[in-house]
């Protein structure tokens, strides 16, 4: 039997969550995917999410940079491919398919 | 498989684009399910919520229009039906909700049902209180015990009541009902509305139909009132009708009777039975008036009881034997049942005797020839109850309630009936602490009347008078009667001289005053209101003359107001007797 050894920075890196939520500050739909998104990571404690909130309704720049259209909006930044998830994340299994947490 | 450059760019561009289109099919399908707050422009940010705002601002502009149109409706509307038609239907298509239902308390059997008089979105029959689920424990009772409304969010997880058959089957999962208010704290009713989808009300639903409740409790309410004001109206009408229908009847024979009286060669006995037939239309006449009068003075609350120790036994059996009843209960079979020892009262003895006269006249009234009639006093404790009972023409149920009220008459084709005789008798029944109750088995099922009156507290035995006052004469009285109404005066004092007293008769005060000297009477009977000098006036005169002994002073009017009253024991008289005189009361005030 022989073991593997995998670098410590790349364990870090497949455990790594580089999130950005686009929303819309104190609309409902945005509050929502927010809790959502936080119960997610906190059910999903191995995986490291660093997650970046952007009010859309002050800095819609940042949105456009991104291609974001609408609000709530995910993007999974890291590891790549880049994933965006549209809505209040509350298929939390779809969800966390898609940003690769299982 | 070679691939050139444009190829490889190509298919980039095309993966991309089905990236891309991925992306706008996840947009839209959030967007159908309502999950997207912001749409990013070019330019800025463009906010969901606008869309909705106006949405829920033309929902509630909806309820509004709702509130108004329903106030304006139930305030024109006198069909409570088609109010409440409408407001189901309407409440339906405003809240966009499944059910819709509008439930009137009744009390069966001591028990309070709910039936359903209007809904929408059910498949029942409305009256059928049984296929409403309206159980003890659904939700409508409980709203109507608790007097409050109740909101609900899901019945699956309802646990302030427990029968939800209703909701499963047709589907309901949420609702909200509240009381439809009536007087004071009585609820008249319940309103509700229910979705087959959870969690579809909030509180401005549940305010929203708490309004409309209000509307419709107000609208029930006037519509109460105007209907008691309408049969109140109504009920006049036929009463004065029929008021002047029986002033007039009596007329007719006393009419008839001073024609024939005035033939010179009647025989003495035709003479008596004509006298004796004018003086009971007379009799009847004034009673029909004293109890007009009674009923107006007991409204205004102007009559006193001048309460005094009365056997009611012998009330009942004077009564029997008036000569109206007389005749009238010789062709009925009239029992009265008595017990051995005395029925005391504090009370008025003249209120009694006009309530026993309005019972036991109800009962021959309403009863036919050969037909039974039993009037039954017993003790019970500290209190008397009669029972009057007839196998006449009875009452129908819907009318042993409202017997008491006003210009009711049960049968108006019977003759002398006012329609005022129970009030008053209810009236004078309450002054005296009592209670009267009616009961009947249905129309032509005989009636019975029970009175509870109060016995005095230490009841003592009336000292019996053995001698008959009517039988004794007046001889020895000397009577002076004044009254500017001739032919009442020479009337009374024909009446009088024939019981032998010595009378002189005068049409003034100032000529009974210079009668008086030369006349010197033992009692003078005078009417008040007359020309020139009044019976005040008249009294005052004499009491300041030094006569000796002085005249016993009766005044004799047909005022009987207590006002009146004062003023004549002020001018100086001894007794006030209201028109037209009573010979037996004279009688007994001459000889005692």
């Amino acid at each position: 039997m022989s073991t593997v050894c995998i670098p410590d920075n790349e364990i870090a890196e497949e455990r790594l969550r580089r999130m950005i939520l686009f929303i819309a500050e104190g609309e409902p739909n945005s509050l929502i995917a927010q809790e959502n998104l936080k119960k997610i990571c906190d059910a999903h404690n191995k995986y490291e999410c660093h997650i970046q909130l952007v009010n859309v309704l002050e800095d819609y720049l940042t949105a456009q940079e991104y291609n974001v259209l609408v609000t709530p909006c995910l993007i999974l930044l890291c590891p790549s491919p880049r994933v965006s998830i549209v809505g209040t994340l509350k298929d939390s299994a779809s969800v966390c398919t898609a940003l690769r947490m299982i | 498989m070679h691939c050139s450059t444009h190829d490889i760019k190509t298919m980039s561009r095309i993966t991309e684009l089905e990236q891309r289109l991925a992306e706008v099919e996840a947009i839209l399908e959030a967007i159908r399910s309502q999950e997207i707050d912001a749409v990013i422009g070019y330019q800025d940010v463009m906010l969901l919520k606008l869309r909705k705002a106006e949405e829920k601002l033309k929902y509630n502009a909806r309820q509004q229009e709702l509130v108004v149109t329903l106030g304006i409706m139930a305030l024109r509307e006198r069909n409570l039906q088609k109010l409440f038609d409408f407001t189901t239907t309407q409440l339906k298509k405003t809240l966009g909700i499944s059910h819709t239902q509008i439930l009137e308390r009744r009390t069966i059997s001591d028990s309070e049902e709910l039936y359903m008089l209007s809904g929408a979105g059910w498949n029942f029959d409305s009256e059928n209180t049984e296929s409403a689920g309206l159980t003890i424990s659904s939700q409508s009772k409980f709203t109507l015990k608790s007097g409050l409304p109740v909101l609900t969010d899901d019945v699956r997880t309802e646990t302030r009541f427990t029968d939800n058959d209703l909701y499963n089957r047709y589907g309901i999962l949420s609702g909200i009902t509240c009381i439809i208010p009536s007087t004071g704290t009585f609820s008249w009713g319940v309103i509700a509305v229910y979705s087959d989808q959870p969690s579809s009300f909030t509180d401005y639903e549940l305010n929203f139909l708490v309004s409309i409740a209000n509307i419709l409790g107000d609208s029930i309410r006037r519509n109460r009132y105007e209907q008691v004001l309408r049969d109140a109206d109504i009920r006049k009408d036929e009463f004065l009708a029929t008021l002047a229908h029986e002033l007039r009847n009596p007329l007719a024979p006393l009419q008839s009777g001073l024609d024939a009286l005035s033939l010179s060669n009647l025989e003495p006995e035709t003479t008596c039975n004509i006298v004796h037939m004018m003086s009971r239309q007379i009799k009847h006449l004034v009673r029909l008036i004293d109890d007009l009068l009674d009923i107006s003075r007991i409204t205004h609350g102007k009559i006193t009881l001048e309460k005094k120790p009365v056997d009611l036994k012998e009330v009942i059996r004077e009564v029997i034997q008036l000569n109206e009843f007389n005749n009238e209960c010789l062709q009925r079979n009239v029992t009265v049942t008595l017990p051995d020892e005395p029925l005391i009262m504090y009370a008025d003895s003249i209120r009694i005797n006009q309530i026993m006269v309005n019972l036991i006249s109800n009962a021959v009234k309403y009863t036919d020839n050969h037909g039974c009639i039993d009037i039954i006093a017993a003790r019970d404790e500290d209190r008397v109850t009669i029972e009057i009972k007839d196998d006449g023409v009875g009452l129908a149920s819907d009318m042993l309630n409202s017997i008491f009220d006003m210009y009711v008459q049960v049968d108006p084709k019977r003759c002398g009936i006012l329609g005022i005789g129970l009030t008053l008798v209810r009236s004078l029944v309450k002054m005296h602490d009592g209670s009267i109750s009616a009961y009947s088995n249905g129309n032509n099922r005989g009636s019975k009347f029970v009175v509870s009156l109060p016995l005095a507290v230490q009841p003592k035995t009336r000292k019996k008078n053995a001698n008959n006052d009517q039988q004794k004469s007046l001889t020895g009285q000397r009577l002076l009667i004044i009254d500017d109404h001739r032919i009442a005066a020479d009337s009374l004092g024909k009446l009088l001289e024939m019981l032998n007293a010595e009378i002189s008769v005068v049409y003034d005060g100032t000529s009974a005053l210079q009668n008086l000297q030369s006349f010197k009477p033992t009692a003078i009977l005078s009417d008040i209101g007359m020309p020139e000098m009044d019976g005040y006036e008249l009294a005052k005169h004499i009491r300041s003359l030094p006569l000796d002994p002085q005249p016993t002073l009766i005044a004799l009017t047909g005022w009987g107001e207590n006002q009146h009253k004062i003023k004549i024991k002020q001018a100086g008289y001894d007794y006030h007797l209201v028109k037209p005189a009573d010979i037996t009361q004279l009688l007994k005030i001459f000889l005692h």
